[in-house]
């Protein structure tokens, strides 16, 4: 079964179509790379399979059920778990108080292990456990949204621009990251716009333009294309 | 003027603090988690007076009982005015929940008039609450105590629940974002009229007590308090709770000091002084004493 599915989805800001009939799929367990310019429509997507824009037209199918007009908490209790655009800290709570949101659906008596699991991955929030999540530095607060996401334990994760912002070398230890959590069977759907480094981990890409796809296949073969080599690898 | 005079004085002002603490907490709440600014919020206080004023021989038995049911009968009238009134406007500009809450509020004082009548009704008391003690040199009414000691259970209680329990975290992150925190699994709904609850229940309670302080309600008893109230929310910092409870403070020090302090002829002006105290704080520090200053929320 499809992880999931997006057939012909439209997203209107006002009189602005965001998403002008996109169509997508997912494969369970795969890492898909969404690439594209600013305003290709790529965040507006990661929101209105999350719930928390909702779109005009089109449908979107997870694990085989339509979800389209779900409000976004439903959508998280099906398995997804969305970090958003800006990382989307809770700044005025610790970075405890952020972990245990994270895993606002699971069972008090699981909650501990799987924190206790997410700061394994990212022990530099050991140290800054009991501070808020405002005080933490950039780096800091995309591995607090990524183990946030993680506490949630989900079977969909989706990251908006993960090294937006960051030193190449915290991005490529994000990603790293990525790549290992979804050795668990994790199904990852990520927007970048480092798209030299999303596709050294993704096993498919979808390029997305000015609200329409313009290409998708698998990541070794988009890398090889010119146009996208051009666009966003920096290629001449 | 004697020592003795200035604890008295401090004392009073922690009476008439607590009152407007209790009534600030629940706006800053309300105002934290939606936004909203609830002009009627000082009525659902004046709501548990008259209420109890009718209940008392009742419910004299058990002054413990008179208060949670009036305190109860106050929560549960905000929670169905968050559910007819103001749900239905969530995503609207803040301004129509706004105007809403002064219809709410003029619902329920006119209403109280068509139930009781307008004119002032006797609140009966206790006799443990009615008397005076003497500690040392100061003299403490019955009322007066118990209103600082529930203020401070109350404080204990919320801090412990914002801070320790899963709802009341949930209710600070749908505070601090709202489409994050749905992104978390929360229903926003429930923090939400969990917030409403809350604040009213806490305005019922602040209304119990402002009879026995003053014997007597009527329809009209709300509106005052519960713009002290949102006075002193603004001054600590609208949307804290440490914030509310700071500004009731400072607002009933200043007004029981503004009065014990200047001259007799003055005490006339003590609203005026307490609404200038709040230009003051603004002037100094727009987002109070204990607010963030927020642009976070879309």
């Amino acid at each position: 079964m499809k992880v999931l599915e997006v057939k012909d989805l439209e997203v209107r800001y006002g009189g602005i179509r965001a998403l002008k009939g996109v169509s997508l799929s997912l494969e369970e367990g795969q890492i898909t790379v969404l690439l594209g310019a600013n305003g290709a429509g790529k965040s507006s997507l990661l929101k209105a399979i999350s719930g928390l824009v909702k779109p005009s037209a089109g449908s979107i199918q997870l694990w085989g059920q339509e979800t389209r007009g779900l409000p976004a908490y439903r959508i998280t209790g099906l398995g997804v778990a969305h970090a958003p655009e800006g990382r989307g800290m809770f700044a005025s709570l610790s970075v405890r108080e952020n972990l245990q949101l994270g895993g606002f659906l699971a069972p008090s008596t699981e909650l501990p292990t799987r924190i206790e699991e997410a700061l394994t991955l990212f022990p530099r929030l050991k140290e800054r456990y009991n501070q808020l999540a405002g005080s933490l530095s950039g780096g800091e607060q995309q591995m607090l949204a990524l183990a946030r996401a993680l506490v949630a334990k989900p079977r969909l994760l989706l990251l908006d621009e993960p090294s937006l912002g960051l030193a190449p070398i915290i991005s490529q230890e994000i990603f790293r990251t990525i790549r290992q959590v979804h050795q668990t069977g994790l199904s990852v759907l990520v927007v970048e716009q480092n798209a030299r480094l999303a596709l050294q981990v993704a096993d498919y890409a979808y390029v997305l333009k000015t609200g329409e796809v313009e290409t998708h296949g698998l990541a070794n073969d988009i890398k090889g294309l010119e146009q996208v080599g051009k666009a966003y690898l920096g290629v001449t | 003027m004697s020592s003795g005079y200035i604890t008295q004085q401090l004392i009073n002002g922690l009476a008439i603090g607590s009152l407007y603490a209790l009534v600030a907490v629940g706006l800053s709440m309300v105002y934290g988690i939606l936004r909203l600014i609830n002009f009627a919020h000082g009525d659902l206080m004046m709501i548990a007076g008259m209420f109890g004023a009718t209940l008392f021989l009742w419910l004299s038995k058990s002054p413990l009982l008179f208060f949670m049911v009036l305190a109860l009968l106050a929560g549960l009238l905000g929670l169905v005015f968050e559910r007819i009134a103001y749900r239905p406007l969530r995503g609207a500009p803040e301004v129509n929940l706004l105007i809403t809450s002064f219809a709410v509020s003029s619902i329920l004082q006119v209403g109280m008039q068509m139930l009781f009548s307008s004119s002032p009704r006797r609140f009966e008391t206790v006799a443990s609450l009615s008397r005076l003690y003497q500690i040392g040199s100061v003299q403490i009414r019955g009322a007066d105590m118990a209103t600082f000691f529930i203020t401070l259970l109350v404080a204990v209680l919320l801090t412990w629940f914002t801070r320790r329990t899963r709802t009341g975290i949930a209710m600070r992150a749908v505070s601090e974002n709202l489409d994050t925190s749905m992104l978390m699994g929360i229903n926003p709904s429930r923090p939400i009229a969990l917030a409403f609850f809350i604040g009213s229940f806490l305005a019922g309670v602040a209304g119990v007590l402002w009879g026995w302080k003053y014997g007597q309600v009527d329809p009209l008893i709300g509106f005052l308090p519960g713009l002290k109230a949102f006075v002193a929310a603004v001054i600590g910092g609208i949307g804290s709770i440490p914030g509310a409870f700071l500004g009731g403070y400072i607002l009933g020090m200043a007004e029981v000091f503004f009065v014990g302090f200047l001259p007799p002829s003055f005490s006339g002006y003590r609203d005026v002084f307490v609404f200038s105290l709040l230009f003051i704080v603004l002037l100094v520090k727009p987002q109070g004493l204990l607010g963030q200053t927020k642009g976070r929320r879309a």
